[in-house]
C-alpha cells in the first residue's frame, strides 16, 4: 500500500499547528512538511498531540527474558505454605510443553518499605528505598509466554512480528525535542541483542526514520557511521567539511535546476543535521564529562553494575539533550545472563538483580538532581512473568499469566499501586493490564490520545494498542 | 500461552455481512443504472465514487456510524440518529451531508481527522451540491443492489474501447482524456540521456554505461528507444530487478525472523526461480500456479521445486512451533493467507480474522476457509532433482530398490526385473577375482611402521598414535580398474584381534582417496560413485569412507576379531599403464588410536554394478549347481538392490530447497508429520478457545461462480486445495487478479500506481485514478498480452506519458500537485538496490555472476542461542563478495545491513509492496560515511586515475559517469577546487551522495 514514508506531518498546517512554536532548528522538519507530493490522501496523518502532554522524555528500563514477579515485588505468603506441594493441574501456563514441578517459594526475604509500605524482596536494596516515587502495575498480563511475541507485544502491542514499537510510534506521533541527535536510541545490553534482536525496536511499517537507533557502547564509534572510518584516509575531519560545504552547493544548484520538489531541499538539510549531530553526539556519549560521585552513584567502574550503570547515565545524559525515547535492555537473548531464569532462581536472577538495583536508584535520583523529573517518565518492564512451580530444581518456567512493571516521573502518581494477582501470582486477579492499557497509559502522559495515532497498512488503521487499551488513571497525578 | 487475538477493528455483532454479499455480486453491472438527469453531475462517474472514498468507509451497510447509511437513496434521506436530513433533494444547505463535508468547524468536518481522509476539496464539495441542487438522483435499478455497493475491483473487468484522440499509444489516449478535462496536457519528451537512464534504471536496476548512452543520443534512426527498450528487457540483469519487487511484494528473505532468527541456508532457490522466471518471460497465470502448487500442477517438472519457496517466503517462529504449536499453526497460516490474497488479488482477507470485514464483502468464514486452504502445508527443505530427466532416472532406479527390500518373492523374481537379476548374476559368476596389490611404499603421519610383505599384506607396529594417516603406494600394472577393495584382517598379535589397532580391537576409517601417479609425475583424483562394505557398525556405514567429510568414518564395531572389507567402485575405470602408480591414503581421525593394524588393497574390473561387497552367503550362493525358491529371492534381492544402488549413486546429487509443501515432502526437519489437513474451525473473534463451526477450504464467497474450483478436486488431499486456489486466482473471470498486477507493474514503472495500494482494492484502499486505463491494461494483459510481463513494460515505457520530462510546470503544480494525471514524469529517488547496484558499476567494479548461495555483507559469529550474532560494520568491502548484485545479499530478517535500511530497504517481516523514501540525518551519515560508499568512492577514483588525463579531466570523468550527464561550470567549479584540496577520492564521495546520483529524472 501506499504510505506517507516520509513518515512527518502531511500537512503544513496541521504540522505547524502542532509544533506549538516550541521546538527549535526545525529546518529538515518544516522543509519535509512543505512537501505535499509525499502525501497521498486517506493515509494517517499525525494527531500530535490531543492534549497538554505531562512527559516529554522516557527512558525505559526492559529486563529481557521475564523478569520473576514473586521474587522481586509480588510478596507472596502463600508460596511458602504450599513450598514443595504439588499444585492443581490448572497451575500450568496453557500451551506450555514443559510439564511442572512442585510449589517453589522465593529463596529470598521480603520487607515493607516506605510509607506506601510496599513490599520488595532483598535482591533490590535500593530500589526499596524509592517505592514511595514509583507508580507499580502489579497485574500486567501478556497472551504469549513465549519470548519472542511476549516481547513483540510489550514493546509493539502484538504478538506477531513486523509492528512499530512504542518508541517508534512516539517517535512518529510527536517527533524529537531536539533534532540533533536521534529520537529513538536504543542501548542494548553489551552482551548482546534481545530476543527478537532489532524487531524489538523496528519502526515495522512505519518510515524507517521513526526506528530505534542502537547505540552500542559509549565512544565515538557507538552510532554506526557517525564518522568515516580512519582506514580512508581521505575521509579526514578536513576534507568531511569541505566536502560537505561542496556537496550543498551541487545539491543547491541540481535544485535550482529542478523547481519545486521539497525532496531536493530536505536532502540537503538532511546533511547539515548530520553535520550537527556529528558535533552534538560525541559529547552526549562521553560520560567522562560526568564527575566521578555521579559516575559512582551508577556503579560505574564496579561490577556487577558497570554496564547498566553506564547506559543508565548515558540515558540520562541522552534525555538531557533532547532525545525523546531511550530505551535500555537488561539482558542478551540466550540460556544466561538474562532475566529467564529456568534453572535457579536464587543463581540466575540475583546476580541480574545486583546488576541493576544500585543503577536503577542511582538514575532516578540523578533524573531529579537535573530536574529532568519534570518532564521525564522511567519505565520498568519485562515480557512476563514466571510460574509458581519449579522448574529444573529451583528455577522457574514462562507464565504470561501475571507480571509487574513501574513507572516513575511527571505525571505519576507516586506510591500507588493498581491490580493484584492471585494468590499463587499465577495469574492477574484484580485489575490486569495488558500491553494496549500500559501503553495507552504512557501515550496519555505524552499528550497522545492512543485511539487517534494510527497508520492506515493493508487495509486497517492500525494501533500501537490494536483495538484496545484504557488509560490507566489509577497511576496518574 | 498465546492467544490469537482480534488484531485488528472494533468488534461487530455478527452482522448479515454474509447475506449483504450475496447481494453485491459484481455481476450487476453499472450498464442498469439510468441515465443521469442532464442538469446534475453524473451520479456514477462524479458522485458515486466520492461517496465510495470520502463516506461510506463508516457510513456503509456495515458500520453505520451515527446511524447514518449512504449505500441508499432512501437511508441516506432519513439520516442518522442525530435527527438532522442527511440529504434534502433540491436544498444542498439543508443537508446535514453537504453541511458536514463544508464545514469549516475542525469538530464538525467530515470526513472526521481520525478517519485518515483528507476533506473534500472545493470543487468535490460543489459537485456533491450540484447533485443534491438537481435533486440527488440516486438511481436504482429493481431490487438490485446501486452499483455503489459494488467495490470496483470486484466489477467485471470489460475492455474499454479507446478514447478519441491524437495520441498514438493507447496509454496516451486515456490519460489525456482525463489532462485536457483539467486544462493539462503532457509535458515534452525527455531529452534521449534522461530517457536512457530512466529506462534502464527501472527495466535493469542499474544506470545505462557510458557507450550505451552515447549509443543512444546518435541513433537517429526510427526505433531508437524501442531498441533500448528491447535490449534492456533481453538482459539477464532485466529478471534480477523485476525479482526484487516481487521478492519485496512477498515478504521473501533468508532468514527465519523472531526469537530464533535462523538462517534458510536453502532458500535461495527460490530467488533464482523468480529471476529464472522473469527472464524467461514465464506467464503470469503460470507463474501464480508454479508458486502455488507446481507439485500436483507440473509433477514432472521437479525443477520447478524451488517455486514452492513461494508460500514459505515469510516469518517462522521456530520458537512458538515447539512450545506453543496451535497458536502457532493459526498465526503461521494466517501469514500465508494474507500473502497470497494480498499479492494476488490485492485482498485484506486478514482483517476477516475475528468479524466479518467491516469494509469489504468478506465473511469471517471465508477467511477461514482460506486458512484451510493452507492446512496441511509443512515449511521446511525438500530435496528434488534438476532435470526431469534426473527425476525419471531415480524413480526408476527408487522403484527398483523398494522391490528389492520388498520381501516379496512375486515381485522379486518377477520377469521385469529377471533380465536385470541374470545379467547380474552373470557379471558376478564370471568375476575374474580382486588382484591384490603389493604396497611399495607406506608413511605414516603418526609415526608408525609398517612391515610390507609380498602378497600385498600390510602390518602396521611401532608407535601407536591417537590418529593416523597412512599414505601408500603402489604398481598394479597395465590394466583397467573400476574399483578398489581394502580387507581388514583379525590378527591374534592386534588388541582384541584386530583388526584395529584400538583397545578394543576396532578402527574407524575416515576418508580412504585414491590419487593415479602418471609416469611424469601428474596426478589424478579419482573419482568414488559408491561404497559398500560386508559389515558396518550403525552410524557408520562405509559411504561414511568416501564422502568427502573427514568427520564420518566407516567401523565395524563391535564386530572385533574378524576379516571385514571395503569396496569402493569408481565413476568411470582407470586405464593404466605400467608406469602409472596408485596412491591410496587412509585418513583415520578418531583420536582414540582407532587405526587399522593389518590390511590389503586389491583391485579388480568388472561391470560397475557389481562392484560390491558380496556377502558370503551370495558368494556361495553363486557357486552353488542349483538353487530353491529362497535362494533364488536371496540372490535376485541381492541384484536388484546394488544394481538400484549402482544406479542411484551415479545421478547427479539432488538440491535442496526450503519451501512449503505437503508434509511427506519435507526431508529430515524433525518436524510434526501430518498426513491429511487439519480440521479448520471458525474461531469466534479470533480467539482459539472459542471454536464454531468446522469449514472446508475455498476462497472470496464473493465471487460465487469461481467457488467450483474447490469442488472440483478432492479436497482431503492438502496439495489439491494449493492446487484449487491457484487456479481460482488465475481464472481469467476473477477480476482482481489481473487488475492487481497490472497495477504492480504500473507502480514500479511509474513510482505510484493507480491503484496508489497495490496490496489493497478493497473500500479502504485507493481508488483507481483511471479506472478505465486499469481496466483496459487489466484485460490487455491477460488476452492479448497472454501475461507476458514483457509486452506489459514494453507498452508502457513506450508511452508518451512514460517519456516525458519530469520537470515541474507552473501550471501542473498548481491544477494537479501530486500528479495523479501524470502531466509529467515523476522524479524518483533510487531505492536501496539500485543505489549499491550502481555505485558498485559506476565504480567499475560489478560483478555479474548469477545465481547461487546468498553472500553476506556481514561477519556471522555464534549467538548464544540459536539466532547468529551479525556484524555488518567488521565486512571486507574489498572481498569479492561485495561486488555481487544487491539481490543476491543474504537478507537476515531481524538483523538488517544498516546500510540498506537506511536507504528505505523494507523490514521483510511484512508484504512490502511499495518501498519508502525517508530522509533523515543519520541517512545522510550513512551516505557519507559508510565503508561501502567509501570503498567505491576509493574505486571510482582508481577508475578515473586508469583512463589517464589531467587531474581535472579526472574529476569530471567520475561526475559524468555517475551521473550519466555532462556537467555544468559550476558543478566542475565546485568539484575541481574540492579535488585539488582533499583529493579525487574526497571529489568521488561527493559525486556519490550528490542528488544528481540519488534522482532519476
Amino acid at each position: 500500500m501506499s504510505n506517507d514514508h516520509w513518515g512527518f506531518p502531511t500537512n503544513r498546517r496541521e504540522f505547524l499547528t502542532g509544533l506549538g512554536g516550541g521546538f527549535a532548528g526545525l529546518a529538515l522538519t518544516s522543509l519535509l512538511a512543505k512537501d505535499s507530493q509525499a502525501a497521498p490522501a486517506g493515509q494517517g496523518s499525525l494527531r500530535l498531540q490531543h492534549h497538554p502532554p505531562k512527559v516529554k522524555r522516557i527512558i525505559q528500563l526492559f529486563m529481557n527474558g521475564g523478569a520473576s514477579p514473586m521474587d522481586l515485588f509480588d510478596y507472596k505468603p502463600a508460596l511458602i505454605k504450599y513450598h514443595g506441594q504439588k499444585l492443581p493441574d490448572h497451575i500450568r501456563p496453557e500451551g506450555l510443553a514443559s510439564a511442572p514441578g512442585l510449589c517453589l517459594k522465593s529463596p529470598f526475604t521480603f520487607k515493607q518499605y516506605g510509607q506506601s509500605g510496599r513490599w520488595v524482596s532483598e535482591v533490590f536494596p535500593e530500589q526499596a528505598k524509592l517505592v514511595d516515587e514509583m507508580a507499580f502495575f502489579m497485574a500486567m498480563a501478556s497472551k504469549s509466554s513465549v519470548h519472542g511475541p511476549a516481547s513483540y507485544m510489550m514493546n509493539t502491542g502484538f504478538i506477531q512480528p513486523g509492528f512499530p514499537s512504542m518508541g517508534a510510534w512516539i517517535s512518529y506521533a510527536i517527533g524529537n525535542l531536539r533534532d540533533n541527535l536521534p529520537t529513538f536510541v536504543v542501548l542494548p545490553d553489551a552482551r548482546g541483542l534481545p530476543y527478537n534482536q532489532r524487531g524489538n525496536f523496528s519502526s515495522g511499517f512505519l518510515p524507517v526514520v521513526h526506528q530505534g537507533t542502537m547505540i552500542n557502547g559509549t565512544g565515538p564509534e557507538a552510532v554506526s557511521d557517525l564518522f568515516a572510518s580512519s582506514r580512508y584516509k581521505f575521509a579526514n575531519p578536513a576534507a568531511d567539511k569541505a566536502g560537505l560545504d561542496a556537496l550543498s552547493q551541487l545539491n543547491k544548484a541540481h535544485a535550482a535546476a529542478h523547481p519545486s520538489d521539497s525532496r531536493l531541499d530536505a536532502r540537503i538539510a538532511s546533511y547539515e543535521l548530520a553535520a550537527k549531530m556529528q558535533l552534538s553526539a560525541p559529547e552526549a556519549f562521553d560520560l567522562g564529562r560526568e564527575p566521578q560521585a555521579v559516575k559512582d552513584s551508577y556503579g560505574i567502574g564496579a561490577q556487577p553494575t558497570d554496564d547498566f550503570g553506564k547506559r543508565c547515565l548515558l540515558a540520562a545524559r541522552l534525555v538531557e539533550r533532547g532525545v525523546r525515547f531511550v530505551q535500555v535492555w537488561s539482558g542478551p537473548q540466550g540460556a544466561v545472563n538474562n532475566w529467564d531464569n529456568h534453572g535457579s532462581i536464587k543463581r540466575e536472577l540475583a546476580p541480574m538483580a545486583a546488576s541493576i538495583d544500585k543503577p536503577i536508584a542511582a538514575l532516578l535520583r540523578d533524573l531529579k538532581a537535573r530536574g529532568l523529573d519534570k518532564d521525564t517518565l522511567v519505565i520498568w518492564t519485562t515480557e512476563f512473568g514466571r510460574t509458581p512451580t519449579a522448574q529444573s530444581g529451583d528455577g522457574r518456567d514462562h507464565n504470561g499469566g501475571t507480571f509487574v512493571s513501574w513507572i516513575w516521573g511527571a505525571g505519576v502518581k507516586p506510591g500507588v499501586a493498581y491490580g493484584e494477582s492471585d494468590e499463587l501470582a499465577f495469574k492477574t486477579a484484580v485489575n490486569t493490564t495488558y500491553s494496549y492499557d500500559f501503553h495507552a497509559t504512557v501515550l496519555h502522559l505524552l499528550g497522545i490520545d492512543h485511539t487517534k495515532l494510527t497508520w492506515r497498512q493493508n487495509g486497517i488503521d492500525r494501533r500501537l494498542t490494536d483495538v484496545h487499551g484504557h488509560v490507566v488513571k489509577e497511576v496518574l497525578a | 500461552m498465546t492467544k490469537t487475538r482480534p488484531s485488528c477493528g472494533v468488534y461487530l455483532a455478527l452482522t448479515s455481512l454474509a447475506l449483504a454479499g450475496a447481494t453485491l455480486l459484481p455481476a450487476r453491472s453499472s450498464g442498469q443504472i439510468k441515465a443521469p438527469p442532464a442538469q446534475g453531475p453524473d451520479f456514477a462517474k462524479e458522485v458515486q465514487p466520492l461517496l465510495n472514498a470520502k463516506c461510506l468507509p463508516c457510513h456503509g451497510d456495515v458500520q453505520a456510524a451515527g446511524g447514518l447509511k449512504l449505500t441508499r437513496l432512501k437511508s441516506a434521506l432519513t439520516g442518522g440518529s442525530s435527527g438532522a436530513r442527511g440529504l434534502v433533494p433540491h436544498d444542498p444547505d439543508a443537508s446535514s451531508v453537504i453541511q458536514r463535508v463544508s464545514s469549516t468547524d475542525t469538530d464538525l468536518i467530515m470526513p472526521p481527522k481520525t478517519s485518515g481522509k483528507t476533506p473534500l476539496t472545493p470543487a468535490e464539495v460543489a459537485t456533491l451540491r450540484r447533485w443534491v441542487q438537481a435533486g440527488a438522483p440516486w438511481p436504482e435499478a429493481g431490487a438490485a443492489a446501486p452499483a455503489g455497493d459494488t467495490q470496483w475491483s470486484l466489477l467485471p473487468i470489460r475492455k474499454p474501447a479507446l478514447p478519441a484522440g491524437k495520441a498514438p499509444h493507447p496509454i496516451d489516449r486515456f490519460l489525456e482524456v482525463r489532462l485536457a478535462a483539467k486544462g493539462l496536457g503532457f509535458s515534452k519528451e525527455a531529452d534521449r540521456r534522461t530517457l536512457i537512464r530512466r529506462v534502464t534504471f527501472d527495466l535493469i536496476g542499474l544506470p545505462p554505461t557510458e557507450a550505451e548512452i552515447a549509443a543512444f543520443a546518435k541513433d537517429k534512426a526510427p526505433g531508437a528507444y524501442e531498441r533500448v527498450v528491447d535490449r534492456l528487457l533481453a538482459s539477464p540483469r532485466y529478471g534480477e530487478r523485476w525479482a526484487r519487487h516481487w521478492l519485496d511484494t512477498i515478504h521473501y528473505a533468508d532468514s527465519h525472523g523472531s526469537e530464533h532468527d535462523m538462517g534458510r541456508k536453502n532458500a535461495w532457490p527460490f530467488r533464482d526461480y523468480v529471476i529464472q522466471t522473469f527472464n524467461s518471460d514465464v506467464p503470469y497465470a503460470r507463474f501464480v500456479r508454479e508458486q502455488l502448487a507446481a507439485d500436483v500442477l507440473y509433477p514432472n517438472r521437479p525443477d520447478l521445486t524451488p517455486a514452492l519457496g513461494y508460500l514459505s517466503a515469510g516469518n517462522f517462529d521456530l520458537s512458538a512451533y515447539y512450545t506453543a504449536p496451535i497458536p502457532f499453526q493459526i498465526l503461521d497460516r494466517d501469514d500465508m493467507v494474507n500473502q497470497a490474497m494480498s499479492t494476488f488479488v490485492s485482498t485484506t482477507a486478514n482483517c476477516a480474522r475475528c468479524h466479518d470485514h467491516k469494509f469489504d464483502p468478506i465473511p469471517t468464514a471465508d477467511y477461514w476457509s482460506l486458512q484451510a486452504v493452507f492446512a496441511g502445508v509443512i515449511k521446511g527443505d525438500v530435496t528434488y532433482d534438476e532435470t526431469p530427466s534426473v527425476a525419471e532416472r531415480r524413480a526408476k532406479w527408487n522403484k527398483l530398490k523398494e522391490v528389492a527390500e520388498s520381501k516379496d518373492a512375486t515381485r522379486i523374481l518377477s520377469t521385469e526385473h529377471k533380465p536385470v537379476v541374470d545379467n547380474f548374476v552373470a557379471a558376478l559368476q564370471s568375476f575374474a577375482g580382486w588382484k591384490p596389490l603389493r604396497v611399495t611404499k607406506a608413511t605414516s603421519t603418526g609415526g608408525a611402521t609398517f612391515t610390507l610383505a609380498e602378497d600385498g599384506r600390510v602390518a602396521v607396529g611401532g608407535p601407536r598414535p591417537a590418529k593416523d594417516t597412512y599414505t601408500l603406494l603402489a604398481s598394479p600394472g597395465a590394466g583397467r580398474i573400476g574399483a578398489l577393495r581394502l580387507d581388514a584382517y583379525a590378527a591374534p598379535d592386534l588388541p582384541k584381534g584386530g583388526p584395529g589397532r584400538a583397545d578394543d580391537g576396532g578402527y574407524l576409517l575416515h576418508e580412504l582417496t585414491v590419487e593415479i601417479v602418471r609416469a611424469d609425475g601428474k596426478r589424478e583424483k579419482v573419482k568414488v560413485i559408491r561404497a559398500s562394505a560386508d559389515y558396518a557398525q550403525p552410524n557408520g556405514d562405509a559411504a561414511r569412507a568416501a564422502d568427502g567429510n573427514p568427520g564420518s568414518a566407516w567401523g565395524v564395531g563391535p564386530e572385533f576379531g574378524k576379516d571385514h572389507h571395503l569396496v569402493l567402485a569408481f565413476a568411470e575405470p582407470l586405464e593404466l599403464t605400467a608406469a602409472d602408480a596408485l596412491e591410496v591414503v587412509l585418513e583415520q581421525n578418531d583420536g582414540a588410536a582407532h587405526t587399522l593394524g593389518r590390511f590389503r588393497l586389491s583391485v579388480a574390473d568388472a561391470p560397475r554394478a557389481t562392484l560390491c561387497a558380496v556377502p558370503t552367503k551370495v558368494a556361495e550362493l553363486l557357486k552353488a549347481p542349483a538353487l530353491d525358491q529362497a535362494a533364488r529371492v536371496e540372490l535376485a534381492t541381492f541384484a536388484l538392490r546394488e544394481t538400484a544402488a549402482d544406479g542411484l549413486a551415479s545421478l547427479p546429487p539432488q538440491k535442496r530447497v526450503y519451501v512449503a509443501a505437503k508434509a511427506a515432502d519435507v526431508a529430515d526437519v524433525g518436524f510434526v508429520n501430518i498426513d491429511k489437513p487439519r480440521e479448520i474451525h471458525v474461531l469466534e473473534r479470533g480467539e482459539m478457545s472459542r471454536p464454531k463451526q468446522v469449514v472446508g477450504p475455498g476462497a472470496l464467497s464473493v465471487l460465487p461462480e469461481l467457488g467450483i474450483y474447490f469442488k472440483r478436486r478432492d479436497m482431503t488431499q492438502e496439495s489439491q486445495r494449493r492446487a484449487a486456489l491457484a487456479e481460482w486466482v488465475i481464472d481469467r473471470r476473477n477480476p482482481l487478479t489481473w487488475r492487481s498486477i497490472v497495477n504492480r507493474v504500473w507502480h514500479y514503472h511509474f513510482g505510484k500506481g493507480i491503484v496508489d495500494t497495490p496490496g489493497d482494492f478493497g473500500r479502504m484502499g485507493g481508488a483507481p485514478s483511471h479506472p478505465e486505463l486499469l481496466d483496459y491494461l487489466a484485460a490487455w494483459f491477460r488476452d492479448d498480452a497472454e501475461g507476458s510481463f514483457k509486452k506489459l513494460h514494453r507498452l508502457l515505457v513506450t508511452s508518451h506519458a512514460y517519456r516525458q520530462s519530469s520537470l515541474s510546470r507552473p501550471e501542473g503544480d498548481k491544477l494537479d500537485r501530486d500528479n495523479r494525471l501524470l502531466w509529467r514524469a515523476n522524479r524518483l529517488r533510487l531505492d536501496a538496490d539500485q543505489y549499491r547496484d550502481a555505485a558498485l558499476q559506476t565504480a567499475g567494479r560489478i560483478d555479474f555472476t548469477m545465481g547461487g548461495p546468498g553472500v553476506n555483507h556481514f561477519k556471522m559469529g555464534p549467538g548464544p542461542q540459536m539466532t547468529p550474532a551479525l556484524d555488518y560494520a567488521a565486512f571486507d568491502w574489498e572481498s569479492p563478495a561485495a561486488n555481487r548484485r544487491s539481490v543476491y545479499r543474504t537478507v537476515w530478517r531481524s538483523i538488517p545491513d544498516p546500510f540498506m535500511d537506511s536507504l528505505d530497504f523494507p523490514d521483510l517481516t511484512l508484504l512490502s509492496p511499495t518501498r519508502g523514501t525517508s530522509v533523515s540525518a543519520l541517512q545522510a551519515l550513512t551516505l557519507y560515511n559508510n565503508n561501502f560508499v567509501l570503498s567505491c568512492s576509493q574505486a571510482l577514483a582508481k577508475r578515473v586515475v586508469a583512463e589517464g588525463g589531467t587531474p581535472e579531466r579526472q574529476v569530471e570523468r567520475a561526475a559524468v559517469l555517475a551521473w550519466g550527464r555532462a556537467i555544468t561550470d559550476e558543478e566542475r567549479k565546485v568539484l575541481r577546487t574540492l579535488a585539488s584540496a582533499h583529493g579525487l577520492e574526497a571529489a568521488c564521495r561527493v559525486i556519490l551522495n550528490a542528488n544528481a546520483f540519488l534522482f532519476i529524472d
